[in-house]
């Protein structure tokens, strides 16, 4: 008899146990389940809804509507346009910040990082209102609609595009740095060429994030557009709350969806394998 | 200090390209890195700092590059003070330990990096006039002096490669290309060779040392392998505890080293404690050999003998007999232990004698290496408390107070009635402490002893081992032999016997 063979009825005891097998690709049964419920079929149920009239009926008569409509047309280059200046403003006040706290000792404790993610911890509808106070109270609000939504879409995203970039700055490898000032690089010049181009992940992750949340955000445009600006998160939410169009509200959300994937598609370019989990 | 430096190998001149004069480095958290150190490297030298982990040579080698600001003492190139330029105005460039290749760029773009920022100073003739003007290098300057790197490290055809999808040697290769297609007047290597497998390791010493002959760069080479070092180098720096051991060619090195850590560093030796008997006769292992030092009689001194200048004969015919307890065949030689006495002799020779042999060694005047001992005591300065224990290297101890009078006792309320009858509080009185290497204990037990520290160093010296335990907060050393066997790094208490506490007044108490 060999050694093995002796083990193996010591392992369980002399007697033969049951066992549940698990695998440990099992364990994402519950999550798949959930998935499948609440995220496919009611993406199936959008594009059913979208290609129906309300007799149930194929057709692209929502889409010819939503292509022919002016004011529609003009609320999605409208929403576009606020989300594109939310971006760059958040990319241009985040950066400075993530590059502060990735280089400076508070930085490393977290503690500064805190005092920015902070915000996110408290409801927005709340921190949007408060914010609408405090502009009021400075005498900023009012005086234009758009740059007071703009104002408070960049409040409110700033830290989705701090944290990706922050973490980008904080895992790059020093040496990199020293090496391009080794080679004769002034600071400047290594920000340009070495810091700047290996944080591009981390911006591609913050545009993703902000960028498309930002037109559908309807909440903040009506808290600050004093109920003058219409995005099209507004649209899509009218046409199943006011008009109880499902079908024409579903053909918008397709709309949506592929501006979505288009600017997914444009921003993906910049990613890369070792950069996987900048993103929240 | 470094005045007996011989011309070695490579061709180079007597002019000093780079002095470090007092140079000093501290850590924010307190840690010295580098002790005052000074050193000069001559223009087109091969200098390694060698030394093990932690010993300096990485901080050295950064404070020259400019990575790192000296906290005191100066770095002269050509004779010029370059402590405060920055790196990129240095004309030094730097291998870097993890090769630190640009990811976001290819092979060329990594090489031409240096090149795209370089400006050089162009004359013109304009309409008669000469004018000056400062320009970037052309293009096609660029790209021929990248090939000619990429030649040399053996990469033509590399150039459109991404850099990840090197394996670890050609990213070698890449990192010492961008930097020497620079041109630099010295190159710094920080442990170039530690992520290669030992064959790739050994070509790439060859092809470097070829490359140093090559392009008469000064190389400043940073590794804890002694072999690498004694390999490559003209001129080898042993670090230790950010402090310079020696300097010296690998030949120096190898057979006259200064101290037991040099010898116990690099390759393998015996070291015996010995004493001065006689004009140029030194006496160990329980016989007196002759030496060909100069030392005073009676003097305690270390002995270094290396393993292949032992040579062994039959029992009776050498200077001292002993048995073979281990033998080992290392593929040119065979590694053989013998045993005088509780000494634990290494033996190298191409000779395999088995294993319970008697043998008989002997070893010639001139392999004899003798050495002044480093440690003969340790002292302190301390203090007494109110219980009458001492206070000294980072712990508190029990002690014997009578010793600092002669013929005194400890009254019951901790008084010290000395031998006249006067009653004397010795509470806060400063005291010298003395205890020998041979007094001290340690337990892996920290509630055990009077202190804590680190085992630092461990010194085998045939029958025994010399360790140092280093305290945490003021670094105080406690130097000691010990038969047992202890790890570096291991975490002990130190315990000394009451009695063996030496203790005297720094000076009379007054009351």
């Amino acid at each position: 008899m060999t050694k093995e063979n002796n083990a193996l009825p010591l392992a369980n005891g002399g007697k033969i146990r049951f066992r549940i097998g698990f695998n440990r690709k099992q364990l994402c049964i519950p999550y798949g389940v959930f998935l499948a419920c609440f995220v496919i079929v009611p993406l199936f149920l959008i594009v059913f809804y979208a290609f129906t009239d309300e007799n149930g009926a194929i057709t692209i008569e929502n889409f010819i509507r939503f292509f022919t409509t002016p004011t529609t047309l003009t609320t999605v280059i409208i929403s576009i346009l606020i989300a594109l200046a939310t971006t760059v403003i958040c990319i241009l006040l985040a950066y400075p910040v993530a590059y502060i706290l990735a280089n400076s000792k508070l930085g490393k404790g977290g503690t500064l990082l805190m005092l920015f993610i902070a915000p996110m911890w408290i409801n927005f509808v709340l921190r949007a209102m408060a914010m609408k106070d405090l502009l009021t109270l400075i005498g900023v609000f009012g005086l234009n609609n758009y740059v007071n939504v703009i104002i408070g879409m960049v409040y409110d995203y700033m830290p989705f595009m701090i944290l990706p970039i922050y973490s980008v700055l904080i895992k790059m490898d020093k040496s990199l740095i020293e090496a391009s000032q080794d080679l004769g690089a002034s600071p400047l010049k290594t920000f340009v060429k070495v810091t700047f181009p290996l944080s591009m992940p981390g911006i591609a992750s913050g545009i993703t994030m902000v960028f498309m949340p930002v037109m559908t955000c309807y909440v903040i445009s009506d808290t600050f557009g004093n109920g003058l600006i219409t995005i099209i998160g507004k649209l899509i939410d009218e046409q199943f709350t006011t008009f109880q169009n499902w079908n024409m509200g579903s053909a918008m959300a397709m709309v949506l969806l592929i501006i979505m994937l288009v600017s997914m598609w444009v921003t993906g370019g910049f990613k890369s394998e070792d950069t996987r989990g900048t993103n929240l | 200090m470094a005045n007996d430096r011989k011309n070695a190998k490579s061709v180079m001149s007597d002019e000093k390209i780079i002095q470090l004069v007092n140079l000093n480095r501290t850590f924010d958290d307190g840690v010295v890195a580098v002790d005052n150190i000074n050193l000069y490297v001559r223009k087109g030298e091969f200098v390694t700092f060698l030394g093990p982990s932690g010993c300096g040579k990485t901080t050295t080698l950064r404070m020259i590059a400019g990575f790192d600001k000296p906290s005191g003492g100066k770095i002269l190139f050509n004779g010029q003070d370059i402590s405060h330029l920055p790196p990129n105005k240095r004309p030094i460039n730097t291998v870097f330990q993890r090769y630190a290749l640009f990811p976001h760029l290819n092979v060329y773009d990594n090489i031409a990096f240096g090149l795209k920022l370089k400006r050089v100073k162009v004359t013109y003739e304009k309409d008669g006039k000469i004018v000056e003007k400062v320009e970037k290098l052309k293009k096609s300057d660029i790209s021929a002096k990248v090939e000619k790197a990429l030649k040399m490290v053996d990469l033509e055809g590399f150039e459109k490669r991404s850099v990840s999808t090197l394996s670890g040697g050609q990213q070698q290769r890449v990192a010492i290309a961008r930097a020497i297609v620079n041109e630099p007047k010295i190159l710094l290597l920080d442990e170039p060779l530690g992520a290669l497998d030992l064959k790739m390791r050994k070509d790439m010493q060859l092809e470097l040392k070829e490359m140093h002959k090559k392009l008469g760069i000064t190389f400043i080479y940073v590794t804890h392998d002694q072999e690498e070092a004694l390999t490559m180098s003209d001129t080898i720096v042993v670090m230790n505890d950010g402090v310079i051991q020696q300097i010296g060619t690998p030949t120096d090195i190898y057979n006259e080293p200064k101290n037991s850590f040099v010898a116990d560093f690099i390759g393998e030796s015996n070291i015996f404690s010995g004493t001065i008997v006689g004009d140029k006769k030194v006496r160990f292992i329980g016989k007196n050999f002759d030496c060909v030092d100069d030392f005073e009689v009676n003097e305690k001194v270390d002995v270094v003998v290396r393993p292949e200048d032992v040579t062994l004969l039959d029992k009776g015919e050498g200077q001292v007999n002993g048995k073979i307890i281990s033998s080992i065949f290392k593929g040119v030689h065979y590694e053989m232990v013998m045993l005088v006495g509780k000494a634990e002799i290494i033996v190298q020779s191409t000779v395999e004698r088995k294993v319970g042999e008697d043998v008989s060694l002997m070893i010639k005047p001139n392999d004899i290496h003798i050495m002044k001992k480093e440690f003969t005591t340790n002292r302190y300065d301390g203090y007494i408390t109110k219980h009458n224990t001492v206070c000294f290297g980072d712990g508190e101890f029990e002690c014997d107070v009578t010793q600092l009078y002669p013929g005194s006792i400890v009254d019951e309320d901790g008084y010290l009635i000395t031998a006249e009858g006067e009653r004397i509080d010795l509470t806060d009185v400063d005291v010298n402490v003395e205890v020998g290497l041979k007094d001290i204990e340690i337990s892996d037990d920290a509630q055990k002893g009077g202190a804590i520290g680190n085992i630092v160093s461990i010194i085998y010296k045939v029958d025994h081992y010399q360790l140092i335990v280093r305290t945490d907060e003021e670094e105080e050393d406690f130097v000691f032999d010990t038969e047992d066997t202890w790890n570096e790094n291991d975490r002990v208490s130190v315990i000394i016997p009451k009695e063996k506490i030496k203790l005297s007044l720094k000076q009379e108490i007054k009351r």
